[in-house]
């Protein structure tokens, strides 16, 4: 850990009870965020990419979730008491206050469906002001009204006064999304997650709104968590890459080196079965069987979690759990590496 | 038989009306398609691919008789689409929408869901059916797409969006379409699961001699997977690669 780390999550386990069922969801997560620095979490949709941001913003359910391991955030803002939260340890000792305060001002979140993430019956610039006042309570109206002016100048929406007066069904899939972007940002949050920004959008849409908010990042020096399953959009708009397979991450490293030398077999697989001309009339790469079911303790805490649908799998896989190896700046959970 | 058209669109064209906001007056026209020409050869992909907005989903509105042209004329296999009964019109054309899933009805089994299909098929067709012959037909379906005999009995919502979009394929596939219609077939789908799918659709072409239009807007699947390529423009005009 270094001064600049302002998250640091480690050997994070996090599972779910559901129907007198325990489902270990994430195992064994480690990951440290630095300050300004741009990460993405990729891996198939069931895999706990959602959950590991949830978690992060503290935001599952508490009844039916069972948390270990640590997760701790540093503050430097200098606006609270604290400049240390360990989320996990103490979260059911956090106020509702607390949680309320680094929600939205120190990490905050753009969700998956832009759509489902705002009012319908509240004008999207009211929407903005909101989140202003919730954490700025001695701004006045006025002061309240030109951040959102400005926060929606930023996110390169046109006649800003004219769609702060708007409603979300006015907008198109793009300007909601700028808007639930410029929400994340009103604040200058250290953290910004980003759960699948742009599933929801068109191809010509995606790359804009990368860029954007990209930029956006570089320019407030917040630090990025970009959550996706689509590892080809993200080549440029990131340092490192986490790739995560049923909640455990088979490998970590810079952004140019995964993409130039993938080490584990997932990775290999993930980058291989994009399609473009020069593969016409060849079969494309499948992984074999299903992805087993995350109950199934005695698979998951003994053997490979992609022993089922690994193509170059060898005999120790089966009998015991891959440890971490680093080759170089990559980190892989593979015995092939040994 | 491979250079034979399956479906011919001739010179079609199609304007929406656009209103204004206070009294509802006509005061534009949005034109989609002017003159709109093009071919799908039997046993052929033709890719359509345009920005959202262009008309991709008013062009298959139109093809599959949901909405009416302004002018122009389609001709599926031989014969004006408008000289086709509905219960004809199916069996030549099925569509694959977007999200596949809104086509399982969540509180039927997938059993009765492919049994109705089935029985739809020896109807449109004239043919005699018994309990037999059916779950004769549901067991080839099952082979023919993959799927285990355990789906039938399980509920849409407890199979994977692997499965789903294969029962909803399984589906379309048990009237024997000689076109379908993908709409962004894979777009909802994770990567391992897309090239799972696309490999899935070009067996399919192969086995039963289909056609498809598959509208998508990424232009590196149409590379791969369509013969043909149709790109749609704002304002109407077009190309065909």
């Amino acid at each position: 850990m270094t001064e600049n780390t302002i998250l640091k999550i480690e050997n994070l386990n996090v599972s779910f009870k559901l129907n007198k069922k325990i489902f270990y969801i994430l195992r064994d997560i480690n990951i440290n965020i630095h300050k300004k620095e741009k990460i993405a979490i990729v891996g198939e949709s069931g895999c706990g990419k959602t959950t590991l941001a949830n978690t992060i913003l503290l935001l599952n359910d508490e009844v039916i979730t069972d948390y270990s391991g640590n997760l701790e955030f540093f503050s430097t803002k200098g606006c609270c008491k604290k400049n240390k939260y360990e989320l996990i340890k103490q979260h059911k000792f956090l106020s509702k206050d607390e949680i309320k305060h680094i929600r939205g001002n120190h990490i905050s979140i753009i969700f998956q469906d832009p759509f489902n993430a705002l009012n319908p019956v509240v004008a999207v610039g009211k929407q903005i002001d909101e989140v202003i006042l919730n954490h700025h309570k001695e701004y006045n109206k006025k002061e309240v009204y030109n951040s959102t002016i400005k926060l929606l100048e930023m996110v390169n929406l046109k006649e800003p006064e004219l769609v702060y007066k708007k409603y979300p069904h006015q907008l198109s899939g793009g300007q909601i999304q700028r808007i639930c972007i410029a929400i994340a940002i009103a604040n200058k949050p250290e953290i910004i997650i980003a759960d699948e920004p742009t599933t929801a959008l068109d191809a010509d849409l995606k790359d804009s709104i990368l860029k954007m908010l990209k930029d956006l990042v570089d320019k407030e020096t917040s630090a990025l968590v970009l959550i996706t399953h689509d590892i080809s959009i993200i080549k440029n708009y990131v340092d490192y890459i986490f790739i995560l397979y049923l909640g455990e991450i088979i490998e970590a490293g810079k952004t140019i080196q995964v993409f130039e030398n993938p080490l584990h077999p997932y990775t290999q697989f993930l980058l291989s079965c994009y399609v473009d001309a020069t593969k016409k009339g060849k079969k494309l790469p499948t992984l074999p069987y299903d992805p087993i079911n995350l109950y199934d303790k005695n698979f998951i805490f003994k053997k490979c979690i992609f022993l089922n649908r690994c193509s170059k799998k060898i005999k120790k896989c089966e009998t015991l759990k891959p440890e971490v190896f680093k080759i170089e700046s990559q980190k892989v959970k593979c015995w092939l590496y040994e | 038989m491979i250079d034979e058209n399956i479906l011919e669109v001739k010179s079609l064209s199609k304007s929406y009306s656009v209103y204004s906001n206070l009294l509802q007056l006509e005061i534009d026209k949005k034109i989609i398609f002017k003159n709109l020409s093009f071919v799908l050869k039997f046993n052929t992909s033709l890719g359509v691919l345009g920005a959202s907005g262009v008309g991709k989903t008013t062009l298959i509105k139109i093809v599959s008789r949901i909405e009416e042209p302004d002018s122009g004329e389609i001709i599926l296999d031989g014969k004006n689409i408008k000289e086709y009964d509905y219960k004809e019109f199916a069996t030549k054309l099925q569509l694959l929408f977007q999200n596949s899933f809104s086509m399982l009805n969540p509180r039927y089994k997938i059993k009765f869901l492919i049994k109705e299909r089935v029985k739809q098929y020896f109807k449109l067709n004239n043919l005699e059916y018994n309990k037999k012959i059916i779950n004769q037909k549901i067991e080839e379906l099952l082979e023919i797409t993959k799927l285990p005999k355990t789906v039938l009995d399980a509920y849409p919502y407890q199979l994977s969006g692997g499965q789903k979009q294969r029962v909803a394929i399984l589906l379309i596939i048990s009237l024997y379409p000689k076109i379908i219609i993908l709409d962004e077939p894979l777009s909802a789908l994770d990567i391992s699961l897309q090239a799972q799918m696309l490999n899935f659709f070009l067996e399919l072409k192969e086995k039963f001699k289909l056609s498809y239009i598959f509208i998508t807007h990424d232009r590196n699947l149409a590379e791969y997977f369509c013969d043909n390529i149709l790109v749609l423009h704002e304002g109407g005009s077009y190309e065909i690669k």
